[in-house]
């Protein structure tokens, strides 16, 4: 996991040319040793080894990058760099990322520590770390032109200030931004409160993630930087689902989540089986007049929230962005509906010219969810996973928030499905409907209806796709 | 009278000996089957037209009933065979003539018999006989290149007709397609998924495949009937002809460079033309420049009294400088004309050689790049629609756009093909004869 060779090694796999920029070894020499992070897995929270104690995050599908202690200076290094995701099982992409990673490694610091940040960078072009949302000189913001020249390919630049106030923030670079961006440059950055906080309160599982999205056409694996707002792509921690981890929370734990957005469009995140507060937004903790239950929380562009919540239910709980096209996998933007239109009879004369083809579509959609038929390589189908009672049919920016009675405390493995009390699932009804209680006496011939409805509207899915 | 007539015996027997020996005369079968060699035609004196119409006809088969059986064919034969017999004509002596006078005077009978013959074609025999060789050796040439010409034309309308159906069946595969994919659209705007719009761009699809349908039918009947029109069938044969569902595969070694240039040789036909009309124009000259002085006949008189008469043309007003002038020329235009025809006809090689290479090289890339790449996309479309990326009419599309690329390749076979067929008239020396 912290070896260099590997690092080495997977740069030349994303592509020798583009990682043309190498880095002398005398220069590394004085800077902390780069962790490089092979995996997309979840990793267990870190506890800090060094500096003020506080109760880490997990960062889903992800990991808190290590720092040494320099004179009771912070030192992160952090190395930008080609690098090869996997969003699931089957699917791989060519993204430019952060210590082996898209997005890069979460970095946690406590309130008043000063942080040293070394930036390689090992991209084909400059680049530059804005460190959104945080209180800093000016000259540490990371804009590019504005604030500081840009970091050539092959050079390291030091970020260094004084993490000031306490919350949740992000990073990414300011340089070609659009471009870096749209390959997957981004990290995650927590601030946990010096002392007690009155408006900070203590949870026992803390969760971090992004919202991004790719435009990677089927069959492809790098993505199409060029594009607005038509992502095919829709992960958390470039992760799709079933790829992403699900979040595992002992019964009655206090649940903290951090949700940062670096999408082109907004997110409505929807919570099953409980209600939660909005405990902090891009600037901090929310004072608790403001705070309503909510079950559903839009996150807009460029924006983080925290949401809190006691895991008081036991169970399976779905979680998930709730634009419905969110939580699919790479589809067509202009597939007709074929419901209600019979294709069976005329699959033959297609099948001469087409050889292969099949029919699809005449009652719903369902059917791609447990159809297996071959696709362009390196493509997940639109819907995928298989839960408990059969296929999920999702994709995207779908998980499980998975409470226990039975989990420890700080133990994050997946206790499998959960096993529901008897009667408490939903049956198909199989006996005789008893007749319900009605009034018979009311209407009548007082006020009969002159003409019969006969308006009907067939609903369909608006064809532009803009504005996600 | 007797020693006379001894003497006259003499001389006519030992001409006729002469003449007897070199006498040019045609036999027409062996003629006829060195021209077919020559052309390198199929050999075969018959042939079984409605074993051979049972099966589809291969484009030997073709050859053979277009050689063996076509009127068109035997006509071409006869015309031949007259002409060679004229030609060998000029190798032959005028027959003496013989005269008989009887007279009734006062003085009573007077009976006068002679018996004359043209000294001078006897004594320049043997030019006449290099001329009429000459003018044989230039007729068989003609035969034979009239045979490959034949050849030719049936190779090319036998390709041409494979073509064309082959075209017209992936029209109408294409058809069903398109109309598969206009019944889908009715059916999308019954049930209120489609508007008229849709319904109607996908109807317009399945308009034009039925009016590439409509030619491809016409193109396929057009050639197929100039096809029975060189092999010689009549309606009831016409009937029951088929042909090959698609032409044949490219050949793996396609005719080279070196093949090409060996066949640069003297048995050309363009060069055996040119250099029997330079021979024949050559024994020509030489006989002029004894017939442009004077003409000789020698006759023997039977009457009372008996003798030779010489009759002896006297060179005074026409010394024939002009007929020899004529003959010098006509010579020196053959000469040119044998020269030419070795020019023409290695220039006529390289571009044959080089539309049949190019022509194969267009081929081979459609079957082994074009077809391919095509398919590639096709292929990968599919997958597209499996994962529900695009939908049916999109896949559709795409299917229809395959058209080209396969009516493409089928042409460029076709194109080699019909190089193929001129390559090989061109290897024989057709296309430099000059009629």
């Amino acid at each position: 996991m912290t070896s260099r060779r590997r690092f080495f090694e997977l740069a030349s796999l994303t592509g020798g040319a583009v990682a043309a920029a190498t880095v002398a070894k005398a220069a590394l020499a004085a800077l902390p040793e780069p962790v490089i992070e092979t995996s997309p897995s979840t990793r267990p929270p870190l506890e800090p080894a060094s500096g003020r104690p506080y109760r880490p995050v997990v960062t889903l599908n992800g990991w808190t990058l290590p720092w040494r202690m320099n004179r009771g200076v912070k030192e992160f290094h952090l190395v930008a760099e080609p690098v090869q995701r996997e969003f699931a099982p089957g699917f791989k992409a060519n993204l430019w990322g952060y210590n082996g990673q898209s997005p890069g490694p979460t970095i946690e610091v406590v309130e008043g520590d000063r942080v040293r940040i070394f930036v390689t960078n090992k991209l084909p072009e400059i680049t530059s770390v804005h460190w959104h949302g945080q209180r800093l000189p000016p000259g540490m913001d990371g804009v590019v032109g504005l604030s500081q020249p840009g970091i050539p390919p092959g050079k390291t630049f030091v970020y260094e200030f004084v993490a000031r106030r306490p919350g949740t923030f992000m990073y990414h670079p300011h340089a070609d931004e659009m471009v870096q961006m749209a390959m997957g440059m981004m990290g995650f950055w927590v601030t946990h409160p010096k002392d007690k906080h009155p408006l900070i309160a203590d949870v026992d599982r803390d969760f971090c993630f992004l919202l991004n999205s790719f435009d990677i056409d089927p069959g492809s694996a790098t993505p199409k930087i060029m594009t607005m707002l038509d992502f095919n792509i829709w992960s958390w921690n470039s992760r799709v689902f079933p790829g992403i981890d699900p979040l595992i929370v002992r019964h009655n734990d206090r649940v903290r989540i951090r949700i940062g957005n670096l999408t082109m469009t907004n997110h409505p995140i929807h919570l099953h089986g409980h209600e939660f507060l909005v405990t902090g937004t891009d600037g901090g903790p929310t004072p608790i007049s403001t705070r309503q239950y909510e079950v559903t929380q839009d996150i807009a562009v460029g924006q983080m929230r925290q949401i809190e919540f006691l895991a008081d239910e036991e169970g399976d709980w779905a979680f998930h962005c709730h634009k419905s096209h969110h939580t699919m996998n790479a589809m067509g933007h202009d597939v007709p509906t074929m419901i209600g239109v019979k294709q069976d009879d005329l699959a033959a004369k297609i099948n001469d010219l087409v050889p292969g083809y099949m029919a699809m579509g005449e009652r719903g959609m369902d059917e791609m969810s447990t159809m297996r038929m071959p696709m362009p390589k390196n493509t997940l189908p639109m819907m995928m996973g298989e839960g408990p009672f059969g296929a999920v049919g999702m994709g995207g920016m779908f998980s499980v928030v998975k409470v226990r009675r039975g989990q420890k405390r700080n133990d994050y493995t997946d206790p499998g499905w959960y096993r529901h009390p008897p009667g408490t699932v939903a049956y198909e009804f199989t006996g005789n409907a008893p007749s319900a209680a009605r009034e018979t006496g009311a209407g009548g011939a007082s006020m009969p209806l002159k003409q019969p409805v006969e308006a009907t509207v067939n609903v369909r899915k608006p064809r532009g796709h803009s504005g996600h | 009278m007797l020693k006379l007539m001894n003497m006259l015996r003499y001389v006519l027997l030992s001409s006729l000996a002469t003449i007897l020996a070199g006498c040019t005369t045609i036999d027409w079968p062996a003629e006829r089957a060195q021209a077919m060699s020559a052309a390198a035609a199929p050999t075969g004196e018959t042939v079984d037209i409605a074993e051979l119409l049972k099966t589809p006809l291969s484009r030997e088969s073709a050859l053979r009933i277009a050689l063996v059986h076509s009127p068109e064919m035997r006509r071409l034969l006869a015309l031949h065979e007259g002409e060679l017999n004229s030609a060998a004509m000029t190798g032959r002596l005028a027959n003496p003539s013989f005269s008989y006078e009887r007279l009734r005077s006062a003085e009573g009978l007077d009976i006068e018999r002679w018996i004359s013959f043209g000294v001078l074609d006897v004594l320049t025999f043997p030019q006449r006989r290099r001329i009429a060789e000459a003018d044989v050796e230039a007729g068989r040439v003609r035969l034979a290149a009239d045979i490959v010409e034949r050849m030719t034309a049936v190779r090319r309308g036998w390709v041409e007709a494979v073509a064309a159906g082959e075209k017209r069946r992936y029209a109408e595969r294409v058809l069903a397609s398109a109309e598969a994919s206009a019944e889908l659209a009715l059916r999308m705007e019954a049930a209120g998924n489609f508007n008229i719009l849709e319904r109607a761009r996908q109807q317009s699809y399945q308009a034009d495949a039925r009016s590439r349908v409509i030619l491809a039918r016409q193109h396929e009947l057009a050639a197929q009937e100039s096809l029975v029109r060189l092999l010689g069938l009549d309606a009831d044969q016409a009937r029951r002809l088929t042909l090959p569902a698609r032409l044949p595969d490219l050949p793996t070694d396609p005719v080279s460079a070196p093949d090409v240039s060996r066949t640069m040789t003297a048995t050309r036909l363009d060069l055996r033309l040119a250099n029997a009309k330079w021979r024949s124009a050559a024994a020509a000259s030489g006989l002029t420049r004894v017939t442009s002085l004077t003409d000789v006949s020698l006759s023997l008189r039977e009457q009372e009294t008996r003798g030779f008469e010489v009759e002896l043309s006297l060179p005074v007003f026409d010394v024939g400088d002009l007929q020899r002038g004529a003959a010098r020329a006509q010579l020196r235009a053959a000469a040119a004309e044998l020269e030419q025809a070795a020019l023409v006809a290695s220039s006529d090689l390289r571009v044959g050689y080089a539309a049949y290479r190019s022509a194969y090289e267009d081929a081979i890339h459609h079957r082994d790049v074009l077809v391919p790449l095509r398919k590639a996309m096709s292929e990968e479309t599919l997958l597209r629609y499996n994962g529900m990326l695009i939908g049916v009419f999109e896949l559709l599309s795409d299917a229809r756009e395959q058209v080209d690329t396969v009516i493409a390749a089928i042409e460029s076979s076709e194109r080699f093909w019909l190089a193929e067929a001129d390559l090989q008239a061109s290897l024989l020396g057709r296309p430099g004869v000059e009629r």
